[in-house]
């Protein structure tokens, strides 16, 4: 009886000193993350059956327990890995769509530089200055393109070795796990949760899930396996699968991941990974920054590719045809690494005014060739290489085996190599390189226009001398090599006359035996016919429709709306997240003026029970004296 | 609601950092003036504004453009205004020279050699270069002189018969040149359409004035003659189209001055023709206003002071008059088409001008900011950093172990 007394008095010392402890703990722990509040679970102990009934025995404490509830953990995490991806995407797009430029910076200054400087030589046909001006002006617009994709290669760079630190990042922390696994199944036999190890656990999972998306599963064991998005393993028990980061065997200076599995090592795609840091990552390279650098290649290709066709239609101050003017990088082909077969494609550019800006896949089947646009997934087949599509011819050579796969890249590296080709300002070709004249005995009063040249490219007859010479006041005769000598030509007053590569018009009323000339443009070196040509390009719309500057145009509109999407997008996430964090923390988080208050029950239980005990302690004493 | 410590500081201090960030994005607005600082700050408003500076930039260079172009333009309409004064004054030399019978051969030696001296004149605004030291007739050629003299008037021109064109809108190459060949080369002689002349072996004192067209669309191709007879006092004549050696008309009676008519051409015929004395009518052809000058200089130096040769003189007087008419005319339309293109160019400078004000008002209520929004948003926004800092603040200053 005597040691039940002292029984029920400790049992209510020891109770509140493992309340006081816990609320001790929750109060230490108030700004550790992922910690879960704790409380101590106390129940009766089981009453002791006399004559006088059941007789309490004191209290006992069954166990301390984490305030947790496994779904807004689920949230909170499903809340981060949404979060951390978007603010990949939203941090990596504003950077591009800074670096892009605006309206002031950028490409389209140096652009409209460009064109102003041609349009002076276009003045002053003979200056030199101007023509150095016009090189000096080229030069600038090439180092622009050849800095902004520096820039953008340089962010590919940063976000493949992100993708190379996350990746590591991921396989540290479910190394971890599968640690902690390991040492939560050893007191699994304890019948206590050990809430600490398994705070710590919650936390680094939540830490995965901003890498990637995982789902998890709780083991009877209190194990936890943890999957990637799309189901593989990452953790099961006490053993992590290994995610890494490898060259990408369709591009071998992007990284690609593979995952250990049990059955050997695989690729794993973004989709598969399913969200998180790490497919933010892989979102942006392959999504707006490829786009971006292809896009930014294409105005490369197509301004090249037009003022190089326009230039060589021209003649230089020495008189002879131009030369390309610009000189840029040319499309580039890869082999998928896993191919077996021999064949190797090569890539390149047709028309560069039809240029996409999209990379294209090419597999072979063992019958067929497809094709397909990566940008928007649309394909054709073909049963044979070579091919035109979109301005870009795809051949191959060597045998490609079944299976085989390749990746072309007709714009990515073409501000890259972009360059100025002529040094000399002499051979900036200014001039038309034909010019015609009536002759001053006509006695008509027939006018004749300056020629201009009909591209694409010169024709070789362009330059021979042609006389045509009116029959009547209704026909011609045209005789000059190339031009097949007719005879009888009907003539319409201010209708074309074309021949040998050159087009103009006559017009006016000439008589039987006027004559007009076309001819070389000897000596003419103040004329500017091809220089306004040049300069026109400025507005013309070579660029799949769109004028140089509009295509740029696009390109910094559609980063920045993505940017602005993904800003948006990622601010929603924010709130998302933080709501959720609201939930897990409203029900788990500690409240110091709560611990407080628990902390003044305990103490008062506390000092309860050792006054009962001192009681108990005084009863006894008195007893003993009285026997004494 | 249960709320945890972590729940008050994270939405405290959250809410300081919030509203930090927006008054940093006013701050930013307020101090470069714009409201788009990068295109991600309105995709919409970035893409219009680049637009707008495109065209901006284009029309800029088109006033460049015009600007050269007017200089351009300016200059060669003054060198034509000094070519047509030169012939102008040529033309006054010649009618002065009036009744060629009360002209000595001296008065006619000094009438030459004032006409040489216009001759040179002319050669040198012929040669006229601009600020650039280019040659301004030679066509394309601008580097190579436009005329070398040569004697008797046959000056070579070297240019080509090309016209500068100055880009000075997006649809219009303006022609702000004219090449030598066609300001000075092809000019048509005599009346403009047909020339009128003497045969070197007349012995009478017929003149053939320079003819005017009554039917335009009865002209031809052909040269005709008109052929006198002269039997006894009866003098009369014949057309005959040389051309087709068929003889129209003949023995039509002649009167001095009456009006002869040939398909289409209306001549008249002055003083007393001599047997077999013929006079010639063609279609004009292109003569150099050089060849025009020397021509008539040479006559007026080499003629004897007898009547057929006087009459001679006279009738290649009128012609050169003719021609030096039809210079002052080709001088006069060159000019013409010069201050036409002027004309246009301040048409467009002006509309070019208020479409430029127009598209930089545009510019700036796209990316410009709102000065009186952006800065009462600026002292809201700083209200709010205050009353979150201040709210925050008193929440954590007390707690319950305050009081324990």
């Amino acid at each position: 009886m005597g040691s039940s007394l002292f029984e029920v008095g400790l049992s209510g010392l020891r109770a509140a000193q493992i309340s006081i402890t816990t609320t001790g703990h929750n109060i230490a722990n108030v700004d550790t993350p992922g910690f879960t509040r704790q409380v101590s679970q106390q129940s009766a102990e089981v009453s002791q059956f006399s004559g006088a009934g059941f007789i309490g025995k004191g209290v006992r404490t069954d166990s301390v327990k984490r305030v947790y509830d496994e779904f807004l953990v689920a949230q909170l995490r499903d809340a981060g890995t949404r979060e951390a991806g978007s603010a990949v995407l939203s941090q990596q797009l504003g950077r591009l769509s800074g670096l892009l430029g605006d309206e002031t910076t950028g490409v389209n200054p140096v652009l409209t530089n460009f064109f102003a400087a041609v349009n002076d030589v276009a003045q002053h046909p003979n200056d030199l200055t101007a023509r150095n001006a016009l090189l000096s002006s080229a030069n600038t617009f090439a180092v622009r393109l050849q800095d902004i994709d520096g820039e953008i290669q340089r962010l590919r760079g940063d976000t493949n070795m992100a993708i190379d630190r996350v990746v590591t990042e991921i396989n540290t922390i479910s190394k971890q796990v599968a640690e902690i696994n390991d040492q939560i199944a050893l007191q699994a036999n304890s019948g206590q949760t050990p809430n600490d190890l398994l705070d710590l656990r919650d936390r680094l999972i939540g830490d995965l899930a901003k890498n990637v998306r995982v789902t998890t599963t709780s083991m009877p064991d209190g194990t936890v396996n943890v999957f990637l998005g799309s189901g593989q393993a990452l953790v099961v028990n006490n053993q992590s699968y290994k995610l890494a980061a490898v060259n990408d065997p369709q591009f071998a200076s992007d990284r690609a991941l593979t995952l250990q599995t049990q059955s050997g090592t695989v690729y794993v795609t973004p989709s598969q990974v399913g969200g998180g840091e790490l497919v933010g990552h892989f979102a942006f390279r392959d999504g707006a920054l490829t786009d971006a650098q292809n896009e930014l290649g294409r105005v490369a290709q197509a301004f090249a590719f037009s003022v190089n066709q326009q230039h060589r239609l021209g003649t230089d101050r020495n008189g002879s045809f131009g030369a390309d003017l610009f000189g840029v990088g040319a499309p580039q082909a890869y082999s998928d690494g896993r191919n077996t077969g021999t064949g190797a494609v090569s890539a390149t550019i047709v028309d560069a005014t039809q240029l996409t800006g999209s990379d294209y896949d090419v597999s072979w089947d063992g019958t067929n060739y497809t094709v397909r646009r990566t940008s928007d997934g649309t394909t054709q087949t073909f049963g044979s290489l070579p091919q035109t599509l979109d301005g870009v011819q795809i051949s191959i050579a060597g045998a490609a085996n079944a299976g085989d796969s390749f990746r072309v890249l007709p714009t990515r590296f073409a501000a890259q190599n972009f360059s100025v080709a002529i040094g000399d300002p002499n051979r900036v070709a200014a001039n038309t390189p034909v010019r015609s004249s009536a002759s001053l005995a006509n006695l008509g009063n027939g006018t004749i226009s300056a020629p201009s040249v009909v591209g694409p490219t010169a024709n070789p007859n362009l330059q021979q001398p042609v006389t045509i010479t009116f029959t009547s006041a209704t026909t011609f005769n045209v005789s000059g090599t190339g031009t097949g000598n007719p005879t009888g030509v009907a003539y319409t007053a201010g209708g074309t006359v074309t021949y040998n590569g050159w087009t103009l018009k006559i017009d006016g009323s000439p008589r039987a035996g006027d004559t007009f000339t076309v001819g070389a443009n000897t000596g003419g070196t103040g004329d500017n016919g091809n220089a306004q040509a040049l300069a026109s390009l400025q507005t013309s719309q070579i660029v799949r429709g769109e004028t140089l500057a509009g295509a740029y145009g696009s390109l910094v509109a559609d980063v920045g709306n993505e940017a602005a999407a993904a800003q948006i997008t990622h601010l929603a996430h924010e709130q998302m997240r933080s709501n959720a964090f609201d939930a897990h923390q409203e029900l788990s988080g500690v409240n110091l003026d709560e611990e407080a208050a628990n902390l003044l029950r305990y103490q008062a239980a506390y000092q309860a029970a050792a006054k009962f005990t001192s009681i108990v302690q005084s009863l006894f004493d008195e007893f003993l004296q009285r026997l004494g | 609601m249960r709320i945890s410590s972590a729940m008050i500081h994270d939405h405290g201090s959250g809410s300081i950092v919030d509203a930090q960030s927006r008054l940093y994005k006013l701050q930013e607005q307020l101090s470069t003036g714009r409201r788009v600082n990068s295109p991600q700050d309105d995709p919409i408003a970035a893409a219009a504004a680049m637009r707008v500076t495109d065209t901006i930039a284009r029309n800029d260079q088109f006033l460049i453009n015009q600007a050269a172009a007017k200089n351009t333009l300016a200059f060669a309409e003054g060198v034509v205004g000094d070519i047509g004064g030169v012939l102008q004054s040529i033309r006054e030399r010649l009618i002065q020279a009036g009744n060629l019978g009360t002209l000595t051969a001296n008065d006619r030696e000094t009438l030459a050699q004032d006409l040489r001296a216009e001759y040179d004149q002319l050669l040198s605004l012929a040669n006229a270069r601009d600020s650039a030291g280019n040659f301004l007739f030679s066509g394309s050629k601008e580097t190579t002189q436009s005329f070398n003299d040569a004697p008797g008037g046959a000056v070579v021109y070297n240019g080509d018969q090309s016209r500068r064109t100055v880009q000075v809108s997006a649809s219009r190459a303006l022609a702000v040149s004219e090449n030598g060949a066609e300001l000075f080369q092809r000019v048509r002689t005599g009346n403009g359409t047909f020339l009128t002349g003497a045969a070197s072996t007349n012995a009478g004192t017929g003149v053939i004035d320079l003819g005017t067209v009554v039917d335009s669309s009865a002209l031809t191709n052909d040269t005709y003659r008109v052929v006198f007879n002269v039997v006894g006092t009866t003098t009369t004549y014949d057309i005959v189209d040389v051309t087709t050696a068929t003889t129209l008309s003949a023995g039509n009676a002649y009167t001095s001055g009456a009006a002869i008519q040939v398909a289409g051409m209306q001549v008249a015929i002055e003083g007393a023709p001599a047997n077999g004395d013929t006079f010639s009518l063609q279609p004009s052809p292109n003569q150099s206003l050089f060849v025009s000058i020397e021509s008539i200089a040479a006559a007026l130096q080499g003629t004897p002071n007898e009547p057929d040769e006087m009459a001679r003189l006279t009738t290649l007087m009128g012609t050169a008059l003719g021609n030096i008419d039809q210079g002052i005319e080709k001088a006069l339309v060159v000019r013409a088409q010069f201050g036409s293109a002027l004309h246009e160019l301040d048409v467009m400078g002006e509309s070019s001008e208020s479409q430029q004000v127009a598209l930089r008002t545009e510019l700036s209520g796209l990316v410009d900011i709102d000065y009186a929004k952006a800065i009462s948003d600026f002292a809201r926004t700083q209200q709010a950093l205050e009353a979150a800092r201040n709210s925050y603040a008193r929440v954590m200053e007390k707690s319950l172990f305050d009081l324990i």
